[in-house]
């Protein structure tokens, strides 16, 4: 938010103003840019590594002197991943997920925090709610019994089954419910003041004043369901329909050699996996890299204001 | 409480004060109700199971009662459950004492950077592993640790030493878990307390600074303190989470060769339901898990709210 | 669970093929039903990657609607054994069961007693093909076929999966030369050869190991163990009738002598406790080694290895040399009694004899007089002549790593090389390694380096003569297989043997490296009061 960066921006300068640069804090300054760069770079080396592994030749990966740079560049690895339909519907199937898993946890998500947000008096079911919201958080019923129940709403193989279970975050809702409460109630008046009801004014004053943290939550949502794979794995009857991340999981897998047949052996001799490995893993990564830093401006805002990490 | 006639003649800015119930509100919080019933009341019936002497023939309705005999079982008898249980709070303490410092010490560094394109994109480099999944990273540390073939090994043997199989050894596996979930959570972890350190009042520094305070010591003196409390907050409220060790990243990693070091109990518990069909012995430990988890929620809860004056509710 | 489908396969493999007499509708094996039958199934494995082919829709499940009027719906397929198992689980205790279930032990029990599987008593009586029963069910030891039997009455088709396969010796070609040594025909010479590698200077090491000495294929002490008699994992019967557990019998105490004898002088890497199988990797790429007694599989990986020059290492390959003091020798197989897989039909399934169809199908018989006795094994001659193999897209039986197979090929390859080519027709496996060997053989006339390095794995497993295969075709003619006589895992047995098995492998580790001052009788006597006894009383039961 604007004042935030306001602050931070008189801060630094406050700060710069005051500094005299002593030899040792020269060191210092320097030291402590040393470190953060080698630190920023160990987070996006292994990313490097393995766009390089993606773009090289069998021969060098197979030694082991593929670092930072591809070796005897080609693309094949990339033409092999998408040139399969099961890693391309795979793809599809994690970009519907994450696309409707997103809007039904948002509306899901502002449609419960919302009514909590307001007085017991307005909503008087709102205790009620409260106590059942923090009783579920202290309980769990786990893997067995969930399975169960989602077989008994006819939920299982079917698409549903990534989508609906964790609709609502608990935590998320509290999150959200403390930021619609900070909401100047001045701008509420005037809305009810102009004849709309209560889910009139969430939507048309709330929401607009909300995109920080609604933003924070589609993302932390998506990313989510981007990269979940149990339930892909829990619930998909058919290894097709199977999300990016669980259709992953056999990619990357490596093979057990005392249990290859010898037919699996000579595939595995030939192509080296690695390289379709890695270009595999960069295609599932990108779509995230693509998103997040455009959503990097709402991080701070809907991180803290539940007042602790998500 | 005025009749509805009343009300309808009262001035609107009166009206706004006198608080009515909102039916509409309440009507928006059906599917929430209906939703903790379905997908977090209804699962709680099935932990019945882990008081059964549960069979597949009789099924979840018909199936005996063995009272608290599953526990029993497992503490007393099951071969390995304490080594498990004793792996479960290894690992997550080590990741603890690592995951929970890294972030404020990265912070404090953050902080003193005055380049802002500089800290910008350390800030947006280091928030990235905190978006890959465990089933990538997975595949990123198998490649990257290979023995035969893999680069960290590969700068071990151009440094003259030998390859190890780091994911293959009860020696070196747990580091591979512990530095691998710092590095994943690290960046994440600096947005809280940089928001923090937005907070601090610019005065103090310069206050410091007149007083010949040097750099390292206004971090000490000034910094530190005012992010003290959110630090204390974030240390009481990963105490619960020192049952979880990470199944999504010892599942992706481990194999049977380092289960000593690395089974915990949420693998155990899902190998023993799934692979071993131990369904109620499998539900019992998770009861076990997720009772003491509660416990431990509940009171940092009230420690955060007693030490710090947070309310999480 | 792929296990369990290699051993279902392993029951299809037996058969032998056979040309579709004309299907009438009273034929009990091979007729077509009236009204179309669906068959409910469930498959460990993904789909094709393009698309071309899916579990309900292959060669197949197409031929199986023809064929029999059965149509097949696949429930649910996983893509990993994790996956599989999840899901097995699930199904198991939501009821919700395909209608052909292949199980272990501990769910055939289970589900049996549940009353969740249908009584096939009748059905085997009527609907399984005899020649299936005769050549593949009842050829089993009757440790296995016993087990599908719950008071008197049938509940599985099981299938033991005995397979005779063992660990080959590779003799580094050039090392033997260069010291103008014959090939070893005992362990001894053998151990002598790798002493004389490391003396010469050649090697680095006579034999290697890794912290795990037994059961790893890719170096362990079973090679050197069965040398002597001694069987590193299994049962074996004793003289007095009675099963004993074979590594704590004084026969394993000759044999760590021999490797305790080795690591005192240095002929072993000082290091190996605490070394892993991929360690080995490197040693035999450097060149530190010149003998590997392995499994078969380290000839197409990490084998084969070239020279500066890009000129394949060549290895010599030998079946494991009895000791010179072993008068009984043998050397052990893979698969146990009591690793049995569980062939069954759901008690909900409408029509079993459809479910059992399928399986005459993979495994029936040939009526053409002139190919009666040879064995067509998992494939099928369709109407146009094409044929097709079990291992492909049958969402039944997937896999077919089935060693036996292996074993035969290695025999049908050498008479192929031999000049009679007549076995290669039998069926497709026999040809496809014929062409593998036959590359082989073009690419070192041609000179071809490259080709060479492709198709030298091959060659060593196949190649007739000297070949792992026929090395173990060899064997099996001559009846020098033992197998696991373990016919039975009490829950006892499953609870102790992880801590058994640990403790056995760590004495072996220091008894080899003379940590430990505990004498082989010590360890023996440790490993009875540890629960061996116990199971020892258990497995002996029934005697």
């Amino acid at each position: 938010m604007a004042t935030t960066e306001q602050k931070e921006k008189n801060l630094v300068m406050t700060r710069n103003r005051q500094i005299r640069s002593s030899p040792v804090e020269k060191l210092f300054t320097i030291l402590i840019y040393t470190i953060l760069a080698i630190l920023g770079a160990s987070c996006i080396i292994p990313f490097i590594h393995l766009i390089a592994l993606s773009f090289s030749g069998s021969d060098p990966i197979k030694a082991g002197v593929v670092s930072l740079w591809p070796m005897e560049f080609n693309t094949d690895a990339y033409k092999y991943a998408l040139d399969h339909p099961a890693f391309i519907r795979a793809f599809g199937i994690s970009v519907a997920r994450v696309v409707v898993g997103v809007s039904f946890s948002l509306s899901m998500l502002v449609l419960t925090a919302y009514p909590l947000s307001k007085s017991n008096e307005a909503c008087p079911l709102n205790p009620l709610f409260k106590v059942l919201m923090i009783v579920a958080m202290l309980t769990g019923g786990g893997l067995i019994p969930m399975y169960l129940v989602m077989s008994w709403l006819g939920l299982t193989n079917t698409f549903w089954a990534l989508v609906v279970p964790g609709m609502l975050s608990l935590w998320n809702c509290f999150m959200v419910m403390n930021f619609f409460r900070n909401v100047p109630s001045e701008l509420e008046e005037a809305a009810i003041v102009d004849g709309a009801n209560s889910f009139q004014v969430m939507v048309k004053v709330y929401i607009p004043l909300s995109v920080p943290v609604i933003a924070s939550m589609a993302l932390f949502t998506g990313v989510g369901h981007w990269n979940d794979w149990f339930s892909g794995m829990l619930y998909m009857a058919r290894s097709r329909d199977y999300p990016l991340q669980t259709y992953l999981r056999q990619v990357v897998t490596t093979p057990n050699f005392s249990s290859l047949t010898i037919e699996e052996m000579q595939k595995y001799a030939q192509i080296t996996s690695k390289n379709n490995q890695a270009a595999q893993i960069i295609i599932a990564t990108v779509p995230i890299m693509c998103v997040y830093p455009f959503l990097q401006k709402y991080f701070m805002t809907g991180l803290t204001l539940g007042g602790v990490k998500g | 409480m005025t009749s509805a006639e009343d009300r309808a003649l009262l001035p609107k800015k009166r009206r706004k004060k006198s608080v009515r119930t909102d039916y509409m509100l309440c009507a928006m919080l059906i599917p929430g109700f209906i939703y903790l019933a379905i997908f977090e009341f209804a699962p709680l019936f099935g932990l019945v199971i882990g008081f059964q002497n549960f069979k597949l023939s009789t099924g979840v309705f018909n199936s005996t009662w063995r009272g608290f005999d599953n526990f029993r079982y497992i503490f007393t008898m099951y071969p390995g459950f304490w080594n498990i249980v004793r792996n479960t709070v290894e690992i997550a303490l080590l990741k603890l004492c690592f995951g929970f410092t890294a972030p404020i010490v990265v912070s404090l560094m953050l902080h003193e950077v005055t380049h802002s394109g500089f800290k910008r994109t350390v800030q947006t480099l280091v928030y990235i592993p905190h978006f890959v999944s465990w089933v990538i990273l997975a595949g990123i540390l198998r490649s990257m640790l290979d023995p035969d073939n893999g680069l960290i090994n590969h700068v071990i043997k151009l440094l003259g030493g030998d390859p190890v199989y780091f994911l293959g050894s009860n020696n070196t596996f747990r580091g591979v878990l512990v530095v691998s979930d710092v590095w994943k959570g690290f960046g994440w972890g600096t947005i809280i307390y940089m928001a923090a350190l937005t907070g601090i009042d610019p005065a103090l520094y310069e206050a410091a600074t007149i007083d010949g305070a040097n750099r390292l010591q206004r971090a000490i003196h000034i910094t530190l303190p005012g992010i003290l409390p959110i630090i204390m907050l974030n240390l009481i409220l990963s105490i619960p989470g020192i049952l979880n060790a990470g199944f999504d990243q010892i599942f992706n990693l481990y194999n049977e060769r380092v289960y000593k070091t690395a089974d915990v109990l949420d693998t155990f518990i899902y190998r023993l339901g799934i692979l071993d069909s131990q369904y109620a012995l499998s539900t019992a430990i998770g009861m076990v898990k997720s009772a003491i988890g509660s416990v431990l929620l509940v009171a940092s809860y009230k420690i955060a709210e007693k030490a710090v004056g947070y309310k999480v509710f | 669970m792929k296990k369990l489908l290699t051993l279902l396969l392993a029951l299809c493999l037996f058969g032998s093929a056979f040309a579709f007499a004309d299907s009438a509708e009273d034929d009990p094996w091979f007729g077509k039903f009236d009204e179309p039958v669906t068959v409910r199934l469930v498959v460990n494995g993904a789909e094709s990657e393009d698309g071309s082919w899916t579990w309900e829709d292959n060669e197949w499940t197409r031929e199986w609607l023809e064929r029999f009027n059965i149509k097949i719906e696949v429930m649910w397929n996983a893509n990993t054994d994790e996956a599989y198992n999840t899901k097995f689980a699930m199904a198991m205790l939501e009821d919700d069961l395909p209608d052909l279930l292949v199980l272990n032990q501990k769910q055939f029990r289970e589900l049996q007693a549940a009353g969740k599987l249908a009584d096939l008593t009748d059905y085997y009586e009527e609907n399984i093909y005899p020649y299936l029963k005769e050549k593949v069910i009842e050829a089993q030891p009757e440790s296995a076929q016993q087990a599908a039997f719950v008071d008197g009455r049938r509940y599985a088709i099981t299938t033991s999966g005995f397979g005779t396969v063992s660990r080959s010796i590779f003799i580094r070609h050039d090392y033997r030369e260069a010291l103008g040594e014959e090939l070893p025909t005992t362990m001894e010479e053998l151990i002598d050869l790798g002493k004389a590698f490391v003396d010469e200077g050649l090697a680095k090491y006579a034999l290697i190991l890794t912290d795990t000495v037994t059961g790893s294929g890719y170096v362990d002490m079973q090679a050197v163990c069965n040398a002597y008699g001694a069987y590193p994992g299994i049962w074996i019967e004793g003289e007095d009738g009675k099963l004993v557990y074979s590594p704590t019998t004084e026969n394993m105490h000759t044999a760590l002598d021999v490797y305790k004898e080795l690591y005192e002088e240095g002929y072993i890497q000082p290091t190996f406790a605490t070394e892993v199988s991929d360690n080995v990797t490197a040693y035999i790429k450097n060149g530190d080694i010149g003998i590997l007694g392995s499994d078969f599989w380290v000839a197409t990986w990490p084998l084969p290895i070239t020279d500066e020059d890009g000129n394949v290492i060549d290895w010599d390959i030998i079946s494991v040399p009895a000791s010179e003091t072993n008068e009984d020798f043998h050397v052990q197989g893979t698969g146990s009694a009591a690793s049995i897989s569980y062939i069954c039909v759901n008690a909900k399934c409408e029509h079993p004899e459809a479910v059992l169809r399928l399986f005459n199908h993979t495994c029936s018989v040939n009526t053409d007089p002139e190919l009666q006795d040879t064995e067509h094994f998992h494939t099928f001659k369709k109407d146009d002549g094409t044929e097709v193999s079990v291992h492909m897209h049958n969402p039944a039986v997937r896999y077919w790593s089935v060693p036996n197979v292996n074993t035969l090929t290695g025999w049908a390859v050498k008479e192929a090389l031999d000049g009679n080519t007549q076995y290669l027709a039998e069926q497709p496996h026999y040809q496809q390694q014929y062409d593998n060997v036959q590359k082989y053989l073009a690419a070192v006339e041609a000179g071809d380096k490259d080709g060479i390095k492709a198709s030298w794995g091959m060659y060593k497993l196949f190649g007739g003569v000297g070949s792992v295969f026929y090395n173990f075709y060899e064997l099996y003619n001559n009846d020098t297989f033992i197998f696991d006589a373990l016919t039975e895992k009490s829950e006892d047995y499953d609870r102790l043997w992880g801590s058994l098995q640990q403790y056995e492998n760590t004495f072996y580790v220091n008894y080899i490296c003379g940590t430990e001052d505990t004498t082989f009788e010590e360890f023996v006597q440790s490993w009875y009061d540890m629960g061996g006894e116990l199971l020892t009383q258990q497995v002996n039961a029934d005697r």
